[in-house]
């Protein structure tokens, strides 16, 4: 049997870039399981030390603990603003709604640095300093875009007579919403608050300026931690972890809801 | 059926009293005033834009009307919110709720009514055996054909008892033969339930088959509000005469009276007879429209007095009949229906001269 030599070159493109996207998450995870006191990859030897010097290190796991409660508190956060608006933009009809849409949706083409001093210095002109409540304002910003896209494609993807039918069945507008509008925008409202999520969990150039010691995220002090010593296999071992906690999140969603659903917004 | 006997009592009439809405610029429905009799099955009929389905919204509460009012049971319903006027719609794309199960589907009125779970389950089972679709309480609508589908909007309207069931073209998706059954089947429905049913469509066929009266609407107006037998055979105006079915146009001018019947010049100059409308009478010369349907043209020998002469230009076969299209001298149209119940005389060729007669009572004066 012959192969389309297209599809071959396809297949061989389709790997090239994977390879492109993974292999450096590859070396990263890699150097974790070395035995060498140097980050090196191929690692000579391999071993688990790495692991137990980053998690027995409280720096690290303080961080990592502040990152996962500051991603779920956005998540929260931005898919309660999300939700709303997209009610609001889909089924309202009101002036300056479409500058309202691009508003809210603004913070994906901001860049981050300048948002993050922006932050930095309204906090500090309204008194304000750096509470942990602005921090996770700031995130909510940066990833309240997310949610609000997913939401949004589903909404208007949704047919109009399913609410309209449910109103004429009897349902009142709560219930409507409730048991119509809402089941239907779940595959939305869970893409994007995934995708809130990691945005949240590996944010830089915000966190940067609004963190203190104690509010500190993952990313941050693995940052300061790559500026003040040598690439060293405990921060591959961290961002192991860090990759490790991902995949899971991505894991436990698939065995809900099928990662399938999610990305095709549930299109039934 | 007791539960849907139930909702039979309580069938309500509906009235629109000088119904107006416009979209922007462009007048969608305008001053409509019509009446459904508690239990009748009413169905408005007219081409796409018509306002046909904006009349229906009004109805249902989803379309506030710019003027006019809505009545429902003599009671007016402007200001009633669509959830508390007690209502069925089984929209185009019947709209069942994917995420929910036909069960769940079917009992979504009631649980929203907050109506004793016992009831719910008896009331749903009731429902879904009346539309024949027991033991597929626990599918998803995915997996229903378009005509379970159907049986499930329709299940899930009955079940709460709605004074009025609107449809919005609830046969539009289905495919012809399905659409054929499913016509008898939801007519018969309709009937045994008792339901007051205000029927959305563009298929004059089905308007014909499955109403107790017809609206023809056009542009937003009302053009004939009447019973199938009377908007086919006697046609208020050339637009219904045209949208119903097929229908031959003869133009003339007055020649005469010969009793009942009016006589009339022809653009080509023969003399041919046409039913004079009760109350009107045009006088001699007065240029007048006659429409007469294509299967009550007949062939006749030539030489015949009172026939209409053409050439007959092509023959199309359909199966249960032949479709002759003629040419009168003067240019006119005209499409003569000949059932297929033995074979057509071999004098009946295209290119060949014929003549055609017909019953004056078979041929409608128009107002011009």
């Amino acid at each position: 049997m012959r192969r389309d030599p297209w599809a071959l070159a396809l297949r061989v493109y389709c790997g090239l870039v994977l390879a492109f996207l993974s292999l450096p998450i590859v070396v990263a995870v890699g150097v974790a399981f070395g035995s060498d006191r140097i980050a090196r990859f191929p690692p000579t030897g391999l071993s688990l030390q790495w692991f137990g010097v980053a998690l027995s290190s409280r720096t690290f796991l303080g961080a990592l603990g502040n990152s996962v409660v500051l991603a779920a508190f956005t998540t929260v956060l931005t898919t309660l603003l999300a939700l709303p608006a997209s009610v609001a933009l889909v089924r309202r009809r009101f002036p300056g709604q479409h500058a309202l849409e691009a508003f809210l949706l603004s913070p994906l083409s901001l860049p981050g640095v300048l948002y993050g001093v922006s932050m930095l210095l309204f906090l500090g002109a309204g008194g304000f300093g750096l509470a942990w409540w602005g921090l996770l304002a700031a995130h909510a910003v940066i990833a309240v875009p997310y949610v609000l896209r997913t939401t949004l494609a589903v909404y208007r993807g949704m047919d109009r007579g399913l609410e309209e039918t449910a109103a004429v069945l009897g349902a009142n507008p709560w219930q409507t919403f409730r048991h119509v509008t809402l089941p239907l925008l779940r595959p939305g409202l869970v893409a994007g608050g995934l995708f809130a999520f990691l945005t949240s969990f590996d944010n830089v150039p915000v966190s940067i300026f609004l963190t203190t010691a104690r509010t500190t995220t993952l990313p941050v002090t693995i940052m300061s931690y790559l500026v003040n010593q040598d690439f060293d296999p405990i921060v591959g071992a961290i961002s192991a972890v860090q990759v490790g906690l991902v995949v899971g999140l991505l894991l436990a969603l698939d065995r809900v809801y099928g990662v399938a659903q999610i990305t095709s917004f549930g299109g039934q | 059926m007791s539960g849907a006997g139930a909702s039979a009592e309580r069938s309500a009439d509906v009235e629109l009293r000088g119904l107006h809405k416009r979209y922007g610029g462009v007048v969608a429905v305008e001053s409509l005033d019509l009446r459904a009799e508690p239990g009748e099955f009413v169905s408005l009929l007219g081409p796409s834009g018509c306002g046909k389905t904006t009349t229906l919204r009004a109805i249902a509460g989803l379309t506030p009307p710019d003027g006019g009012l809505v009545i429902i049971g003599g009671r007016v319903m402007n200001d009633v919110p669509v959830h508390r006027r007690g209502l069925g719609l089984v929209p185009q794309n019947y709209a069942l709720f994917p995420h929910m199960t036909v069960m769940e589907n079917v009992t979504f009125g009631l649980r929203m009514r907050r109506t004793a779970p016992a009831d719910v389950e008896r009331k749903a089972l009731e429902a879904l055996g009346t539309v024949q679709l027991a033991g597929l309480e626990d599918r998803y609508p995915r997996q229903l054909s378009g005509g379970q589908q159907q049986r499930v909007a329709l299940a899930r309207c009955l079940v709460v008892g709605p004074t009025v069931l609107l449809l919005d073209e609830p046969l539009g998706a289905l495919d012809k033969k399905l659409r054929e059954a499913m016509q008898v089947e939801l007519k018969s429905l309709q009937r045994q339930v008792g339901i007051t049913t205000i029927f959305v469509t563009h298929d004059q066929e089905e308007a014909l088959t499955m109403s107790d009266r017809i609206a023809v609407m056009h542009r937003g107006r009302l053009q004939q509000f009447a019973t199938p037998q009377e908007i086919y055979e006697a046609p208020r105006n050339r637009f219904v005469a045209e949208f119903i079915g097929v229908c031959n146009f003869l133009e003339g001018r007055v020649a005469g009276r010969d009793g009942a019947a009016l006589l009339v010049r022809t653009n080509g100059g023969d003399l041919v007879s046409i039913s004079a409308p009760e109350g009107r009478s045009p006088g001699e010369g007065t240029r007048v429209v006659a429409a007469i349907r294509p299967e009550k043209l007949h062939f006749r020998s030539p030489g015949a007095a009172g026939t209409l002469r053409a050439r007959l230009e092509t023959l199309v076969y359909v199966g249960t009949a032949v479709h002759f299209h003629l040419r009168t001298a003067s240019g006119e149209r005209l499409i003569v229906y000949r059932q297929n119940d033995s074979a057509p005389p071999p004098a009946l060729a295209p290119g060949a001269d014929v003549q055609v007669t017909w019953e004056p009572s078979a041929a409608r004066l128009l107002p011009e």
